[in-house]
């Protein structure tokens, strides 16, 4: 399979911009895809105003913190938008939302995507997945995400109790099942 | 999938076989509070300190009270909230306020951060209230006010 990612309209001959990942794999994208990514633009600008490369094709953007397998799922997301992030307004329509957020993966998945779309500034993304994330964890308690995530807890015992308390009020009258 | 960005976090990523939740940056913690319930927020707070820190964080808390909750803390004296954070404010409001005499409660639902309001019978105005040929006061076990 080529990373080159294709152009799903032909006709338009938008410039392309090359993305290489911390596998050094070569990303060849629209412009218009990698502008979504602010840490990107913000290269390219520099770049530009710099007049070190010439506009266009030429100029190749390292991604020292994404690696290829990642940023190939960002594209292709990319891609899918704009499909809105706000929030459902009815049932149906928040759990086709789900099934759509469910298609990115395990939460390992999420997790790796999170990060790069954090790195790379990619609001949109970020919104997305985040929300996809927020998914695996709602309603579930702590001892479940720790196994299910491998999350060592990082507190000692004492400041274990004090935090229970500390968040006691959030969960009085709420019944225990 | 098997990149490693890890570099990013600070932490180590707990164990080895699980996916890096661990690694998750506190601002990205906190993003994905946004589409959690109060209630699952705290809960989620004992997970490790990165969680920790992002469900004390105003931005997380002020996105769960409503956009009139100021209204609402007017009703107490401004030394019980003048230092609060946004989580403390959410905490202090979650618990019924009662005002007008003790006549009426306002409070926020903890899971949907909603405002809520109970008007006791005598904080209604009802035609004729003082007419005992029309209207009688029996108390009742429900009654709390």
């Amino acid at each position: 399979m080529s990373n080159t990612s294709e152009n799903p309209n032909p006709s338009s001959s938008s410039a392309k911009i090359t993305l290489k990942t911390s596998d050094n794999e070569l990303f060849e994208v629209e412009e218009a895809v990698a502008m979504k990514f602010c840490t990107v633009k913000q290269y390219f600008e520099d770049e530009k105003d710099n007049d070190v490369a010439a506009r266009g094709s030429s100029t190749v953007i390292p991604l020292p913190n994404v690696h290829s397998a990642v940023l190939a799922r960002l594209i292709s997301y990319c891609k899918k938008l704009p499909q809105s992030n706000a929030v459902a307004d009815n049932h149906e329509e928040e759990e086709t939302k789900k099934k759509e957020r469910k298609q990115y993966g395990t939460p390992g998945d999420l997790v790796d995507l999170i990060s790069a779309a954090n790195y790379l500034d990619f609001k949109e993304g970020l919104e997305f997945f985040n929300q996809a994330l927020a998914d695996h964890i709602q309603n579930k308690s702590v001892e479940y995400v720790r196994k299910f995530f491998g999350i060592k807890g990082d507190f000692e015992p004492h400041e274990e109790e004090k935090y229970r308390e500390e968040y006691a009020w959030a969960f009085e009258g709420v019944d225990e099942d | 999938m098997g990149a490693s960005l890890s570099n990013l976090a600070d932490g180590s990523s707990g164990l080895d076989s699980g996916p890096g939740l661990g690694d998750i940056p506190e601002s990205c913690v906190a993003c994905v509070f946004l589409y959690l319930t109060p209630p699952e927020i705290c809960n989620l707070a004992r997970l490790n300190r990165a969680f920790r820190g992002a469900a004390s964080s105003d931005s997380v808390w002020e996105s769960k009270l409503p956009a009139n909750y100021q209204d609402l803390l007017d009703l107490l004296p401004p030394e019980r909230y003048k230092s609060l954070s946004k989580k403390d404010i959410f905490a202090l409001l979650s618990r019924p306020v009662p005002f007008h005499d003790g006549t009426k409660e306002v409070w926020l639902d903890r899971v949907t951060g909603r405002v809520c309001m109970a008007i006791s019978a005598r904080g209604l105005a009802i035609t004729g209230i003082e007419d005992r040929r029309y209207w009688t006061w029996i108390p009742t076990e429900e009654s709390r006010l």
